[in-house]
C-alpha cells in the first residue's frame, strides 16, 4: 500500500522545519527552508509564503516542487512529490495558516520576522519514505476513538443544556485529560460569543464575551474553521487580544459590564474548533493547556466530531416541543417580603442588569432578566415558558437560531455565581421558575 | 566580476567552517525535465582551496538525486544552524559521485557529534536527535560540489539575496 497523507500527518506540525527544492525554468535547482507544511486534505498540502523568494519565483513558472518532512517523534524522513495549483491569501485556510505560523514563530524566536502573505496550494502527487529515523523514539499514541465513543454517547443522552454542556467538558476531562475548557455560544446581531460553560479555571468567566475575529476563537468562529497552535502565539493569546481589540471597535466600551475571559494567561497550545449547523456558526469549543503541542491532528479530528455532535444536540433540544406545565406547587416568590428592597436597575441601551451596584448581565439575557423581573414585579408571575419568551416583542430575540435555552443557562448561571436570593429553576421541558427571595425594587434608567 | 584572472573561491574561511559543523544541510538537483527532488547530507568537507567541497548521502536515500545530478550535473545546497537561523545557499555543479572513503566516513563522525550537540542544545530529546543522524553502519556516498554562487538565507529582509565574495 502506498504511502498517504493522512499516514504521516504528524510531519506536517511545523516542528521540524520542511525543506522544498524547485527548479526555474532555465535550470537552476533551488533549496529553502519551509516553515510550515499545512495539512489541507488527503490530496493537498499548503505552503507559507511568507517572502518574496526564488521558491516563489520558481513555483510560478515551473509548479513542480519537492518537500522533504521529518517526523517529529522518530525522525523519519519523507519527501513529498508536488504540483503548485494556487495561492490563497483570505478565508479560513489562510487564516488557520495564520495563527499556527504565530505559534511556530513564537517557538523559533522569529516573531517579527514571520508574516503569512499567502497559503500555497499544491497537490500532492507522491510521497517517498526516506528512511532513517527510530520508531522506538515514537511516544505511543493511545487511539482517540473510544474515548469519542464514550463522549458521544454521553452527549446523546442529555435531556437538557445546561447537562449537554456539562457532559461535553467533563467528558474533555475525563476522556481525553483536557483541564481547560470551554464553550461560547455565538450572539450573531452583536457579533460576539459569550462563554456559558467552562471547566478548569479560578472563575468560571460565565458571561464573559469575545468579539467575532478576536483572538483564536474569534477567528474560528468569523472563518468556521478549527484553529490548533501548537506555541505559545502572542497575537492570539486573549489577555492581549480580547482588550486591543475591543478598544478598537469600541473605544468607548464599557469595560465595567466587561466579565473578565477565564482563560489561561498564557497558554503553551490552543484549539478552537467551531459548532457549526447549517452553515452558521452556533458557537465554539475552546480547549488550552500549559503545556506545547498539548493536541494533535487526532484531537483535533476528535473534537470536531463531538462539536458537530453538540450542535445536532443544542437545535434538537431547542426544536423540543414545550411541555405543559405540572401544577406546581404554591409560588415560594416573594416569601420572605421584610427587610429593605434590593434595587435592581437597568439600563435600557445595551439591557445591563444591576443588582445593588453589582453588575450581573446584559444583552439578550439582560433583556430577559429584566422581563421575568417585571412580569414578578407587576404581575406577582413566576411560571414562565421558554415558548412565551421567543415571541415576546420586547425581548426582541432574532427570529433564526435565538439560542434562548443558552441564553437562559448563561443567565441561571450567573445568578448562581453573583446573587444568592435570585434563582431560575427548571420546572419541565421548556418552562422554568423565578424564585425571588427578598423583596427587589426595579428601576429602569436612561 | 572580472575575466582575466581566475575569481576567487566562493567561500572565505569562515564560511568554509560554518557549512562543516552544527548545520542543517539539504541538497536539490533536477532532472532532465526540470523536476526537482531534495536529500539531506550528513556531513561536508571543504577542499583547503575552498573550491570544492564533498558531501556525504546515505546511499539509500540519494537515488533520485544522483540520478539528475549525473543528467544535469546542477547542484544547489542549504546550511542551516538551528540554533541561531543563520542559513546560507552554495549552487554551482556535480564535480562526481563514489563510494565514501574512510576519510569521509570519519567526517560524517565528527559531523553526527556536532548536529546531535546542537540538537541536544535546543532541548530536544537525545533519542531523537540521535536518530536524526543514520548510523555509522550505513553505506555512504561522497557527492564532489563546486559552487559558483552564495546566497544569504537567514530569514528576514536579506534572504535570497545573492552574496558577493569576501576576499
Amino acid at each position: 500500500m502506498s504511502l498517504t497523507l493522512d499516514a504521516i500527518r504528524g510531519c506536517l506540525e511545523g516542528v521540524i522545519p520542511a525543506v522544498i527544492a524547485t527548479s526555474a525554468p532555465g535550470g537552476e535547482p533551488n533549496v529553502a527552508y519551509l516553515s510550515q507544511v499545512h495539512y489541507v486534505d488527503g490530496g493537498h498540502v499548503a505552503l507559507s509564503f511568507q517572502f518574496f523568494s526564488k521558491t516563489r519565483e520558481n513555483i510560478l513558472a515551473n509548479p513542480r516542487a519537492v518537500v522533504q518532512v521529518v517526523d517529529p517523534d522518530t525522525a523519519a524522513h519523507y519527501r513529498l512529490t508536488l504540483h503548485y495549483l494556487r495561492t490563497e491569501t483570505a478565508g479560513p485556510l489562510f487564516e488557520h495558516m495564520k495563527a499556527k505560523l504565530a505559534g511556530i514563530a513564537s517557538h523559533t524566536g522569529m516573531g517579527k520576522v514571520f508574516r503569512l502573505l499567502g497559503a500555497d496550494i499544491y497537490r500532492v502527487e507522491s510521497i517517498e519514505a526516506v528512511g532513517g529515523g527510530q520508531p522506538s523514539c515514537a511516544q505511543p499514541v493511545r487511539s482517540r476513538l473510544p474515548s469519542l465513543r464514550t463522549c458521544s454517547r454521553e452527549l446523546a443522552a442529555c435531556t437538557d443544556l445546561d447537562g449537554l454542556l456539562e457532559a461535553l467538558l467533563a467528558g474533555l476531562e475525563r476522556e481525553f485529560e483536557i483541564r481547560h475548557a470551554m464553550v461560547l455560544m455565538a450572539d450573531p446581531v452583536r457579533g460576539r460569543l459569550y462563554t456559558v460553560a467552562s471547566r478548569g479555571y479560578p472563575a468560571s468567566g460565565i458571561g464573559s464575551e469575545i468579539p467575532l475575529g478576536a483572538g483564536i476563537i474569534g477567528v474560528a468562529a468569523r472563518e468556521r474553521t478549527p484553529i490548533r497552535i501548537m506555541y505559545p502565539a502572542g497575537p492570539y493569546t486573549y489577555s492581549r487580544a480580547l482588550r486591543e481589540t475591543l478598544l478598537q471597535q469600541e473605544p468607548e466600551a464599557d469595560f465595567e459590564t466587561e466579565i473578565p475571559f477565564p482563560g489561561l494567561p498564557a497558554p503553551q497550545s490552543q484549539l478552537a474548533v467551531p459548532i457549526l449547523l447549517g452553515g452558521a456558526v452556533l458557537g465554539v469549543l475552546y480547549v488550552e493547556s500549559g503545556r506545547e503541542r498539548r493536541f494533535s491532528y487526532e484531537d483535533e479530528d476528535a473534537l470536531a466530531t463531538l462539536a458537530d455532535h453538540l450542535a445536532l444536540a443544542l437545535r434538537l433540544l431547542q426544536e423540543t416541543t414545550e411541555e405543559p406545565a405540572a401544577p406546581g406547587p404554591a409560588a415560594p416568590a416573594g416569601a420572605d417580603r421584610r427587610g429593605q428592597a434590593v434595587v435592581i436597575r437597568h439600563y435600557p441601551a445595551n439591557h445591563s442588569v444591576f443588582i445593588d451596584a453589582d453588575y450581573l448581565i446584559k444583552g439578550v439575557a439582560g433583556a430577559i432578566f429584566w422581563r421575568l423581573l417585571t412580569h414578578f414585579t407587576g404581575e406577582h408571575r413566576t411560571e414562565f415558558s421558554n415558548r412565551e419568551l421567543r415571541l415576546d416583542p420586547a425581548i426582541g430575540l432574532p427570529d433564526i437560531s435565538d439560542n434562548l435555552e443558552a441564553r437562559l443557562v448563561l443567565l441561571q448561571k450567573r445568578l448562581r455565581e453573583h446573587c444568592d436570593f435570585l434563582r431560575i429553576e427548571k420546572t419541565g421541558r421548556g418552562r422554568f421558575r423565578l424564585r425571588v427571595d427578598r423583596p427587589i425594587r426595579l428601576e429602569e434608567s436612561g | 566580476m572580472s575575466a582575466d584572472a581566475a575569481p576567487g573561491p566562493v567561500l572565505d574561511a569562515g564560511l568554509a567552517d560554518f557549512i562543516q559543523h552544527h548545520v542543517s544541510m539539504n541538497a536539490a538537483a533536477r532532472d532532465r525535465d526540470n523536476r526537482p527532488t531534495v536529500a539531506r547530507a550528513y556531513g561536508c568537507r571543504v577542499a583547503p582551496d575552498r573550491r570544492e567541497l564533498t558531501l556525504l548521502f546515505p546511499a539509500g536515500h540519494c537515488p533520485a538525486l544522483l540520478a539528475c545530478l549525473a543528467e544535469t550535473g546542477t547542484l544547489a545546497v542549504v546550511f542551516s544552524r538551528p540554533s541561531t537561523h543563520v542559513t546560507i545557499q552554495l549552487k554551482g555543479r556535480c564535480t562526481g559521485s563514489a563510494p565514501a572513503s574512510a576519510a569521509d566516513r570519519a567526517v560524517v563522525d565528527a559531523y553526527r557529534i556536532s548536529f546531535i550537540e546542537e540538537l541536544a542544545s535546543l532541548g530536544y530529546p537525545p533519542g531523537f536527535a540521535r536518530a536524526m543522524v543514520p548510523p555509522a553502519d550505513t553505506e555512504w556516498v561522497a557527492v564532489g560540489f563546486a559552487p559558483e554562487t552564495l546566497y544569504d538565507q537567514t530569514p528576514g529582509p536579506h534572504a535570497g539575496r545573492r552574496m558577493e565574495r569576501r576576499e
